[in-house]
């Protein structure tokens, strides 16, 4: 719960830190934005707050060299989050399963932070699906086009060699079942003769 | 002479013989291999990679950012300012790994740890902080090639990080294998305020399957210089 609207709220703030001044580390504007969302908000009775790895991915993006929020866009950025959690508040998302099932509840949450990117002159890109935890991807890039951060829903990656080693093991089995249908038929053809 | 039912039943016949029957038949032979095809794509793929792209192979030819990293700095101790140096954008490789004791030399270290990324080099998470900036750098290699040895790792190794901003020491200090779908007790160590460097692969090496577990290497830091991002 937490973390599907912590992504969509941290998504929107992400979106808005792309401004085109060279400004690694963290500013006063970046800064009350950060404490922003880690300020808990109430949906339907219960508490969310933005965890600590995606408070993390904020900060970073923060760091960018192309990152520098003024106090005019702090104002603008808020006012959307502010709409965002509005809308998810509306909406009673309180868990990840809300946002896999409801997907204009979820296109609904990306464009409050396509709206933010926009003032800054940002995009935001979506591979997948947000929620898929194979695939879903969230792309954020600056006006120069570089990739501010990425967002994809596990922590945890996948670092396994799964598909090459199924992959082997369907290549020996079709094999295993090939060299056995030629044996089998093989067979037959000599018990029939 | 022929009827016209005759010639109807023929006509009919022939537009089930040539265009209904074979439309169907595509159609459910498409949708029958599309089935039977799609879970081993993936696969395919996979091994198309390995015979021809050379995924096992430990390389930054398909680096997705930018190199950052030019050699060791000479810095290893001090405060940096954030506004001194340039943060790395997603796919920018910005420092190698060394941990002599399995074997790992100068490994690239990528930031952001998509599955694109983690054909490059040991990747860290987005969700983590880089070396010097006070808290856990979360980095995952894949367990056939960067980080196929880490599962050797023991308690008191040397780790060695060198960025393009400055050089870090790390000693591990425990090593847990931990099933990440059921437990985040990594999590206080990634997200705590002390400054740690924790390593992840799955476990075991060549599982025939996904799997659920992580090996996990946590490393306690030693030196390097830190960086204040508010100035």
């Amino acid at each position: 719960m937490k973390k599907i609207l912590s992504i969509a709220l941290v998504a929107v703030l992400l979106l808005a830190f792309a401004a085109p001044a060279f400004a690694a580390g963290i500013n006063a504007n970046e800064q009350k934005l950060l404490d922003y969302v880690a300020t808990a908000y109430v949906v339907d009775g219960q508490t969310i707050t933005v965890t600590d790895d995606i408070a993390a991915q904020a900060k970073n993006a923060f760091n960018s060299d192309s990152i520098d929020v003024t106090d005019a866009q702090y104002k603008e950025i808020t006012a959307i989050l502010d709409k965002g959690l509005a809308y998810a508040k509306s909406k009673n998302l309180t868990k990840i399963a809300d946002l896999q099932k409801d997907r204009e509840a979820t296109e609904t949450l990306l464009q409050y932070g396509r709206d933010a990117a926009a003032v800054l002159g940002c995009t935001i890109a979506t591979k997948g699906y947000i929620t898929d935890a194979d695939h879903g991807l969230v792309i954020i890039y600056d006006a120069n086009g570089n990739k501010i951060a990425e967002f994809h829903p596990n922590l945890i990656a996948k670092t396994g060699a799964s598909t090459t080693s199924i992959a082997i093991c369907t290549l020996a089995a079709a094999s295993v079942l090939a060299v056995a249908g030629v044996s089998v038929k093989k067979f037959r053809k000599v018990d029939e003769d | 002479m022929r009827t016209n039912s005759e010639l109807n039943r023929k006509r009919k016949n022939y537009r089930v013989s040539f265009w209904v029957l074979p439309i169907a038949f595509f159609i459910i032979g498409y949708l029958i291999v599309f089935f039977a095809l799609t879970p081993i794509i993936e696969p395919a793929k996979s091994i198309y990679g390995l015979a021809f792209k050379n995924v096992n192979a430990v390389t930054t030819d398909n680096l997705q950012g930018k190199d950052l990293f030019s050699g060791k700095t000479g810095v290893y101790e001090g405060t940096i300012k954030a506004s001194e140096i340039h943060f790395p954008y997603v796919g920018d490789k910005w420092g190698t790994l060394t941990v002599p004791s399995i074997g790992i030399k100068d490994m690239p270290l990528i930031y952001g740890d998509s599955m694109e990324n983690l054909l490059n080099g040991a990747c860290m998470s987005e969700r983590s902080r880089l070396p010097g900036y006070g808290s856990g750098t979360l980095v995952a290699g894949h367990n056939y090639n960067y980080f196929h040895e880490l599962q050797t790792i023991e308690e008191g190794a040397e780790v060695s990080v060198e960025t393009y901003y400055g050089s870090y020491k790390y000693r591990v200090y425990r090593t847990e294998i931990i099933d990440v779908y059921e437990s985040t007790s990594y999590w206080n160590e990634v997200y705590g305020d002390k400054e740690v460097l924790v390593l992840y692969t799955c476990y075991p090496n060549n599982a025939l399957r996904s799997t659920h577990y992580r090996f996990f290497a946590f490393c306690e830091f030693l030196s390097g210089p830190k960086i204040d991002e508010y100035n």
